[in-house]
């Protein structure tokens, strides 16, 4: 599947999947997870969530447990869902900031240790030197870039997950896509490598 | 480098996965292109809680979504029109294909090129589909099971496997479906013939079905002649059948001769099949 929101052809209408879901059917719960859980991933992924996969998870269990008291279109569908991703990413970041991180340590992830030439050539174009682009930016402007270019929503639905108005969200947007491009402009390696090799 | 501001317009192209028509956001449209692919990745991997809610197994479903309206919308429903396209390019191979090794078929049927067995079939179904009243002993009555309202209804779903009936089936009663596990399964017909009287020297028996599924499944018909009494001198057995699915997906047919007796002196028993995809388009 690619990004969320790609047209599919012919295709069952989203109010039968739902209301089947509603219902139990494990097939439409099934079409729902296929759906939207690689953008609710994504978007845990891009907030920085260590467990991506497990967050989508437990975001689908809320809403398959909620589902019945749910009505609405497949767009307000999608707010609802990535309000609830919203909200389980901000738990896991306040219990990550208060109790602190516990990391396995890693020989690879050892900071005292030079990379070989190859592995930073690989992760140079890792994915999470990719992720790590919009690190710097405040966190409104980090959600609002998440939600808009990951989880493919609107202007209106990202205002409705965060609470905050359509216009709010536009400024939010368009302050994070200035500040992406001057640190395009003034990085010739973007994706990672501010380093060069010694001469 | 020149460094105007950036538009809500030019915003919104970026967001959506376009490039604006403004060189020095390019680097920035490729940084945004890759945080993409980046964060979106692979699908992820249901815990064990959520596994227990879902049937993983099924065949994926494709589900219709609403356009997404935006401020300047057009990126988002451009980018979803184009992959419409491209999948109905698919589906429009497949029926073009279907189609032509159908034409072909039925031209050659037509012209009697076909070979003596096959050609026999073609003759039978062409005798059981265009004239009603010509075929003798036709056992459509308790063969033949179309898709039900309830499967046309159905709005697609887990796909169920296709009942194996083969050409030896003697019992003159038809098949049931096997029953549908979801609201979007196919549908399935499976159409039996019972055995001819002896003394009857009509052309023989046939079996015909019809299969159809509602919302773009499979749909999948299996057709079985009966057994051919020693008696009969006709030209044989055949089985006809024909699956049609209605939102563009698999339509699947089977058709199995009956058994050939050793006293038929006839040149045997053919099945034929037509399988048709199509949206809502039924065979008749």
């Amino acid at each position: 599947m690619g990004i969320l929101g790609e047209a599919r052809g012919a295709g069952v209408p989203f109010e039968t999947v739902l209301a089947a879901a509603q219902s139990g059917a494990a097939w439409a719960s099934t079409t729902l997870w296929r759906e939207y859980s690689p953008s609710v991933a994504g978007f845990a992924r891009g907030r920085g969530s260590r467990d991506p996969d497990d967050l989508a998870s437990d975001v689908f269990l809320t809403v398959f447990d909620t589902l019945s008291t749910f009505s609405g279109s497949e767009s307000d569908f999608r707010s609802y869902l990535f309000s609830l991703a919203y909200r389980r990413l901000v738990d896991e970041l306040r219990q990550r900031a208060r109790r602190g991180e516990t990391v396995q340590w890693l020989p690879e992830h050892d900071a005292r240790a030079e990379p070989s030439a190859e592995d930073a050539a690989s992760e140079r174009f890792a994915d999470s030197s990719v992720l790590a682009l919009l690190d710097g930016l405040p966190e409104d402007q980090r959600n609002v870039m998440v939600l808009r270019i990951v989880s493919d929503l609107t202007v209106d639905q990202i205002a409705d997950v965060l609470g905050k108005k359509p216009g709010a969200v536009k400024a939010l947007q368009r302050r994070a896509l200035n500040s992406l491009r001057k640190k395009v402009s003034s990085d010739p390696y973007p994706f990672h490598a501010l380093e060069r090799l010694p001469v | 480098m020149k460094t105007t501001t950036i538009s809500d317009r030019d915003a919104f192209e970026l967001a959506n996965g376009r490039v604006p028509a403004r060189p020095d956001l390019d680097p920035l449209a490729d940084l945004l292109t890759a945080y993409r692919s980046a964060a979106i990745g692979s699908a992820p991997r249901p815990s064990a809680a959520l596994s227990a809610r879902l049937d993983l197994s099924a065949t994926p479903i494709a589900m219709q979504r609403d356009a997404v309206a935006d401020d300047g919308s057009a990126s988002v429903g451009t980018r979803r029109a184009a992959s419409g396209l491209l999948g109905l390019g698919v589906t429009v191979a497949i029926i073009l294909g279907a189609a032509s090794g159908a034409a072909a078929v039925v031209g050659a049927g037509s012209a009697g090129l076909l070979p003596p067995g096959a050609q026999d079939a073609f003759d039978q179904v062409v005798s059981v589909i265009a004239p009603p009243g010509v075929v003798g002993q036709e056992t459509n009555d308790q063969g033949e099971v179309p898709g039900t309202s309830a499967d046309q209804n159905v709005p697609g779903g887990a796909v169920e496997p296709a009942p194996v009936v083969t050409g030896e089936t003697t019992s003159p009663v038809a098949p049931v479906a096997p029953p549908l596990t979801s609201p979007g399964d196919g549908g399935n017909g499976n159409g039996n013939s019972v055995p001819t009287d002896p003394a009857v020297t009509s052309p023989g028996n046939s079996g015909s079905s019809n299969g159809n599924s509602g919302a773009g499944n499979n749909g999948n018909g299996n057709g079985n002649g009966g057994p051919v009494d020693p008696a009969v001198t006709s030209p044989g057995n055949s089985g006809s059948s024909h699956g049609n699915s209605g939102g563009g997906n698999n339509g699947n047919g089977n058709g199995n001769g009956g058994p050939v007796d050793p006293a038929v002196t006839s040149p045997g028993n053919s099945g034929s099949s037509n399988g048709n995809s199509g949206n809502n388009g039924n065979k008749p």
